[in-house]
């Protein structure tokens, strides 16, 4: 079931790729033209034979997939001249480290005050929280990192752009200016995760409070079962049915991290690595990331069924059963 | 370094250009002799326009060269590469630049001193954002649009132009300390361009008006001679913006090239290095040498070669510097005067603002958006906005290019007449227009030469920009055009006609076509627009499907028709106006669309002047070429051009206050930030 | 004796009353729901009659007030005496030396605001054709006089009121389609995905995970390019939204799935099952209803990413262009340092959108409470 689907996904992926107009070289032409390059008819189809681009797209999709296959070979990046794993590796550690920090944010964050809301629904508390989760999420990201690197601008004269300052860039990541690196995380943890907190608050919410009144937890109390008990091991479980399901989508953005917002912030990650790669047609650089990416987003799902059924026993003996 | 001329003299200037550095230059070759006999450093070489005696201020820096009578011991070095010497890790100083004779004098305006400091850039893409602010070519262009010499001292050239003669600085080394000597400029020639090793086809300056290619030969190591079989007058002018450096390190390429160590140990050497193949290899270490670590050059700062700063792709590299420059100032320390120059990768150019505000660049591109942003906040942060006059034919976002070979033959026959384009062009209240776009920074003007330029005059400036809607439609009525039931001219068969306007993204025409289309309207013209990917906007161009762009990928601009005509005359499929037009030219006729009228006299003038021999001729050809855009107004356009700015580090001196922004100049190389240094 | 009576009849009322009216009164019983559907239908009304309300049009660029602050109304005169609202017409220089635009009133003439007045002709619900309008400046046509600017000029001098009132026609409408869309799906091939199981569940499993790991981009760079360009702007943006809403109930599907395989073995479903009733039935009915404040959840918050995707859409060429105009078009043209530093007005759309957002939220809220039948 595995292989089959990767293969149609990276199939479609190609097929996508390939849609806009124009292939790598009309793209590297337009950049290399507008700093002044002059190129002749000539100089083009030499280009396209030399990233055999002059064969179509079916064919160079096969000849990947076999080189993949046979020699673990994912091709070259056009754009960086590198095989394309070693450009996917340059990112990948601050990629996933930067990305779990998020995810363990939005998660830390908004499952306790989901749970918190549900609680003392319609309490002051709920209402701010509400609001400030809405407030992040109606706010697009980038205007919300421009926004927040602009005050940080006014208030301590420094935009905090980017995840590391130039020294860090120079030196190295160390233990003397890991705080700074901790603080230049602040912007980026909060535009991304924000995005994301609304969400999962208000869907744990809502759903601790439909377990809340159901007549199991209504039982529960009626045998003199301590709210505690009843709050986290029973309503608490059923009520993450649907982050659990969410997680599916997760792991593949950890891989790859979010685009537009990193863009905005000049993070370092994956992310922007893709969105250049696809607008400029480097296919075989863009195919690997979203392969990988499908790959992962299998194995989510994989994972997220477990973990259902884990949380759920309900669905683990139907399991059994079957 | 003196440069107070204004804006006008040195546009003026380029027109001079070909005229006057034939016979500067050939002054120059002269040079040496007259410098060994006297034996002075300084006034030995050329320093900067030395070369060129009708400049006033050069004349006056030369003389400050002259008054400096340093001998070759007094030559003095940055601490960081006197520590290496001491150390026994590098040759002394007078070792490592060229001869008394050789070494090229910069007369900076202030003196400067080593420090500690170093220049910090941000650029989005490596590419040649790295490589022209250190270029270094065969000759240079000074501010006066004037060819100057650089890494070579002078040339000579034979009365019939067929024989080029260059010489080149004695005892001049690449930055790894091997000899450079003309041995590398034939081996550019023959085993690089040639074979087009970085996949170039060989450059138009060394093809001849018959088709025949250049001949390098080397007469010794310091003099090489560029031959052709018929006169090649503007050689040296088409060299500066075509072949630029003209020199490879022959020692280094004959390492890595499949020519000297067979196709295997090639392939195996690119994977080594981590190129997808020997072509990629012959690109990136011959031509875009400067980005690659380990390749050694003739620049002030090469890339460093330390793990995490030699990358280009990555976030942060640096170029350190050249211990073998072989550049001077007048008081004998060798430059450049800052050991570093810092890069850091942004992702959007957005950001560019941002490191500003945060202190964190030493010169870094300004937009006049923001220019209240960054006036409000220079003092604070501690950098000044400084300008510099573009050589655009105007606002690029204000520049309409109507396709003269528009897929459809109805659209086509529209454009190619001069009453629809007057028509469009005098829809607009260009006073009004200007006001919304700019702020009121900016005045309404027709695309033309830039004020003070060659080829500038008031009177094109102003051609056809007096506000009349009706005196619009009126010409539209006169081609024919019928007013049709929706409000909107139609074609005069009845054809609806619809002005579909494309361009691309972040272009700034999102904007100008909003007020332009209202204008358009209310003369009947209806209109659409869209906004692409610029990758995708330039498949559109190269295929031929499109009618109109506002914004081009590539507006008019140009320091001179004569030197870089491609955004002005069809030379190949480029600019959006002549559209297929170019390519007919560029294949010769054999494909494309045949040009008529005005435009086939435009390109038989280019074809003329490929071989005129006399500069009078030159300028003849070049002027009627102005008159034939100044009456079809091809490019029509309802703003001037802003000035190209700049913020830079208050501490930062030499950096010029007004230099003319070019490609030609090679955008910020004619700064020479070699010759900048950090006030302490 | 009538105070019982008056209480047996409500009592019947409740019993005998549906479970909609009985939602609905539930509905009126929680303030902050009612408070919200107050509030959207004034956004709605003020939607509908945008071209009455807003003072100025789509396309009055006007270069005298390029991006200028919000017009100060005056009350009094300079004695001190109340004469009723009134503006003077603002006028700058552009200072050469600080790059500063200096911006001061001109006093020599007062303009009253006169309501109800004729002005720009236009045409209501798109075709009735009218020229009165709420409010306006007198004597002011023509571009020379006086401005009321209540929230700001953007960049080419347009009345940013104007320009949210406008743009809440689209941003009103259109998100809401394509949140109604990926949520019919998510809910209908969730709940088959999840109820029937098997080689359904495996099939629709594999469309999901195609559907996520498709690349975006280029699938809008492509469509960008082939859609034609006199396709009017909103009508392109309706186009994309609905793509969009057939690639995004995937999510939603997921969770679903996930419900209906933890609840289809419970007792109520096999009973329903042995009595005959269809799957359907059973969907709707019983299975649905038992998430319902999940679902109702991820209908409100589908809404401010519809709303704000648009924006991202931009970047490519899709979205919405001025003078077209949306609530993502505003947030979309100030998301620059400049704008922010400079003309902090222009952040005003970005309250339209949290109220509505919130007012939506609100009232799913109350709709919510007013489902639960254990409350």
């Amino acid at each position: 079931m595995f292989i089959p689907t990767i293969l149609i996904i990276s199939f479609v992926v190609f097929f996508i790729m390939q849609l806009p107009k124009g292939d790598y070289v009309s793209s590297y032409i337009a950049r290399m033209q507008a700093e002044g390059e002059v190129f002749t008819q000539e100089d083009i189809a030499a280009l396209r034979a030399q990233y055999g681009l002059d064969k179509n797209w079916v064919m160079r999709y096969f000849d990947w997939v076999f080189k993949i296959i046979t020699k673990g070979d994912f091709g070259y990046s056009f754009a960086y001249g590198r095989p394309v794993w070693s450009v996917i590796m340059d990112r990948l550690g601050i990629t996933i480290a930067v990305s779990l920090t998020i995810m363990a944010f939005t998660y830390l964050v908004s499952i306790p005050i989901g749970i918190y809301s549900a609680l003392h629904q319609y309490s002051p508390g709920d209402y701010i929280f509400t609001a400030i989760g809405f407030l992040g999420m109606a706010t697009p990201n980038f205007l919300l990192a421009i926004i927040l690197m602009y005050l940080s601008f006014t208030w301590t004269g420094d935009p905090l752009l980017g995840l590391f300052s130039n020294e860090m860039l120079q030196e190295g990541i160390h233990l003397y200016n890991f705080g700074e690196f901790l603080q230049r995380m602040i912007i980026p943890t909060i535009v991304i995760g924000t995005a994301g907190t609304c969400g999962v608050i208000r869907t744990v919410r809502a759903q601790m409070l439909d377990e809340l009144s159901r007549q199991y937890a209504l039982t529960a109390r009626a045998k003199g079962v301590s709210e505690a008990t009843i709050v986290y091991k029973y309503c608490l479980r059923a009520a993450l049915n649907p982050v659990a399901s969410g997680l599916a989508g997760s792991l593949s953005s950890i891989f790859s991290g979010s685009t537009i917002s990193a863009i905005v912030m000049n993070l370092s990650i994956q992310g922007p690595v893709l969105y250049e790669a696809l607008k400029t047609q480097d296919t075989y650089l863009a195919g690997t990331i979203l392969m990988t990416q499908a790959v992962l987003v299998v194995i989510g799902t994989l994972l997220s069924d477990i973990l259902l059924a884990w949380l759920d026993p309900r669905i683990r003996f139907e399991r059994k059963r079957s | 370094m003196k440069k107070k001329a204004s804006t006008s003299k040195k546009l003026a200037a380029v027109l001079l250009t070909a005229t006057m550095c034939m016979s500067a230059l050939a002054g120059c070759g002269g040079t040496p002799k007259d410098a060994s006999a006297g034996g002075n450093a300084a006034e030995g070489t050329e320093s900067t326009g030395a070369g060129s005696a009708q400049g006033t201020d050069t004349a006056e820096g030369s003389s400050s060269a002259e008054t400096q009578a340093g001998g070759a011991s007094d030559y003095s070095e940055a601490p960081m590469l006197a520590e290496l010497v001491s150390a026994g890790s590098l040759p002394a100083v007078e070792e490592r630049i060229p001869s008394a004779e050789g070494v090229m004098v910069e007369n900076v305006e202030q003196v400067g001193s080593y420090g500690d400091e170093n220049i910090k850039m941000v650029l989005t893409d490596a590419g040649w954002g790295t490589g022209k602010p250190i270029e270094q070519g065969l000759f240079r262009f000074n501010s006066e649009g004037e060819v100057e010499p650089n890494v070579a001292k002078g040339y000579d050239v034979n009365d019939d132009a067929t024989e080029y003669t260059i010489h080149l600085r004695e005892g001049m080394k690449w930055s790894d300390g091997v000899d450079f000597t003309a041995e590398d400029c034939v081996f550019f020639y023959d085993h690089m361009c040639v074979p087009e090793t970085f996949g170039k086809s060989l450059w138009d300056c060394f093809k001849a008006s018959d088709g025949s290619t250049a001949t390098f030969t080397k007469v010794d190591d310091y003099t090489f001679t560029v031959s052709f079989d018929v006169p090649k007058p503007n050689f040296i002018n088409e060299l500066c913006i075509n072949a630029k450096w003209c020199f490879a390190p022959k020692h280094y390429h004959e390492t890595i090239l499949p020519e000297f160590i067979g196709e295997e140990a090639a392939q195996a050497k690119a994977e080594e290095m981590g190129f997808a193949d020997v072509a990629t290899m012959g690109k990136e270490t011959g031509y875009y040498y400067w980005n690659v670590p380990g390749v050694p050059t003739l620049n002030p700062w090469v890339l460093s070669t330390e793990p995490g700063k030699s990358d280009v792709e990555g976030d942060y590299f640096e170029f350190v510097r050249n211990p073998y420059y072989w550049k001077v100032d007048q008081n004998g320390q060798q430059l450049p005067y800052v050991d570093k120059i810092e890069y850091t990768k942004i992702s959007d150019a957005s950001q560019v603002l941002i490191k500003t505000l945060a202190g964190e660049v030493t010169i870094a591109d300004a937009g006049w958006n923001d220019i209240e942003t960054l006036t409000e906040n220079a003092d604070s942060v501690g950098y000044h906005i400084v300008q510099w006059p573009s050589s655009s034919w105007g606002h690029a976002a204000s520049q309409l290019e109507l396709n003269q070979t528009a897929p459809d033959e109805d659209y086509r026959a529209l454009f190619q007449t001069r009453e629809f384009r007057q028509a469009l062009s005098i829809a607009v209240d260009r006073d009004e227009f200007a006001k919304l776009i700019s702020d009121g920074w900016q005045a309404g003007r027709q695309a033309s030469p830039a004020e003070g330029a060659l080829g500038y005059s008031e009177e094109w400036a102003t051609k056809w920009t007096e506000y009349d809607p009706d005196g619009a439609k009126a010409l539209l009525e006169g081609l024919g055009m019928v007013m049709g039931s929706d409000g909107y001219y139609d074609l005069a068969d009845g054809k609806d006609f619809v002005l579909n306007i494309l361009s691309y993204s972040d272009s700034g025409a999102d904007d100008t076509y909003q007020v332009l289309s209202n204008y358009w309207n209310a003369i009947g013209i209806k209109s659409t627009y869209k906004t692409m990917d610029k990758d995708t906007l330039n498949n559109n161009i190269v295929s031929n499907e499109y009618d109109a762009v506002l914004s081009p990928v590539a507006p008019a601009e140009t320091v001179s028709l004569g030197l870089r005509p491609d955004t002005l005359v069809p030379v190949r499929n480029y600019a959006e106006w002549y559209g297929e037009v170019g390519t007919w030219y560029a294949s010769g006729g054999t494909e494309g669309i045949a040009p008529e009228g005005d435009l086939l006299e435009l390109c038989n003038l280019y074809d003329q002047l490929k071989v005129a021999v006399g500069e009078e001729e030159r300028s003849e050809i070049i002027d009627k070429m102005y008159q034939l855009h100044e009456d079809n107004i091809w490019v029509i356009g309802y703003m001037e051009s802003a000035a190209i700015l700049f913020s830079v580090d208050n501490d930062f001196v030499n950096f010029p206050e007004t230099e003319m922004f070019s490609d030609e100049y090679r955008g910020l190389g004619i700064a020479h930030i070699d010759c900048c240094f950090f006030k302490k | 004796m009538s105070l019982w009576k008056k209480k047996k009849k409500s009592d019947e009322d409740y019993y005998l009353a549906s479970q909609w009216t009985l939602m609905g009164r539930k509905l009126m019983h929680h303030k902050l729901a009612k408070f919200s559907i107050v509030l959207l239908a004034v956004l709605y009304v003020l939607a509908l009659f945008a071209p009455f309300v807003a003072p100025y049009g789509l396309n009055d660029y006007d270069s005298n007030y390029k991006n200028s602050a919000p017009t100060k109304i005056h009350w009094v005169d300079e004695n001190g005496k109340f004469t009723g609202p009134y503006v003077y017409k603002m006028t700058y220089v552009n200072n050469r030396e600080t790059f500063k635009r200096e911006w001061a009133e001109d006093t020599s003439e007062k303009f009253f605001l006169r309501f109800f007045a004729k002005g720009r002709e236009y045409k209501l619900f798109g075709f009735l054709p009218c020229s009165r309008h709420l409010f306006e400046v007198e004597g002011e046509n023509g571009g020379t006089g006086a401005k009321i600017l209540l929230l700001g000029a953007d960049n080419l001098g347009n009345d940013l009121f104007s320009r949210i009132l406008y743009g809440s026609q689209i941003s009103l409408t259109i998100p809401f389609a394509g949140t109604l869309i990926s949520f019919v799906l998510g809910i209908v091939l969730g709940g088959i995905s999840g109820y029937f199981g098997g080689a359904v569940d495996t099939a629709i499993q594999r469309i999901i995970e195609v559907l996520t790991a498709l690349p975006t981009i280029p699938l809008w760079m492509a469509l960008s390019a082939a859609i034609p360009a006199d396709v009017p702007v909103p009508a392109m943006y309706l186009s994309i939204t609905v793509i969009i809403s057939f690639i995004s109930w995937t999510g939603l599907a997921r969770t679903v799935r996930g419900k209906f395989i933890s609840l289809r073995n419970e007792e109520f479903v096999m009973a329903a099952q042995v009595a005959g009733v269809s799957p359907f039935r059973i969907m709707t009915k019983h299975l649905v209803p038992g998430f319902m404040s999940y679902l109702i959840v991820n209908l409100t918050l589908g809404i401010p990413s519809m709303i704000i995707g648009e924006t991202s859409m931009s970047f490519l060429g899709l979205g919405m262009r001025a003078p077209a105009t949306s609530w993502g078009v505003l947030l979309q043209e100030a998301q620059d340092i400049t704008s922010i530093a400079q003309y902090p007005w222009r952040l005003i759309p970005l309250i339209a959108v949290i109220i509505t957002v919130l007012a939506f939220n609100f009232l799913g809220d109350g709709l919510r409470d007013a489902a639960d039948p254990y409350k």
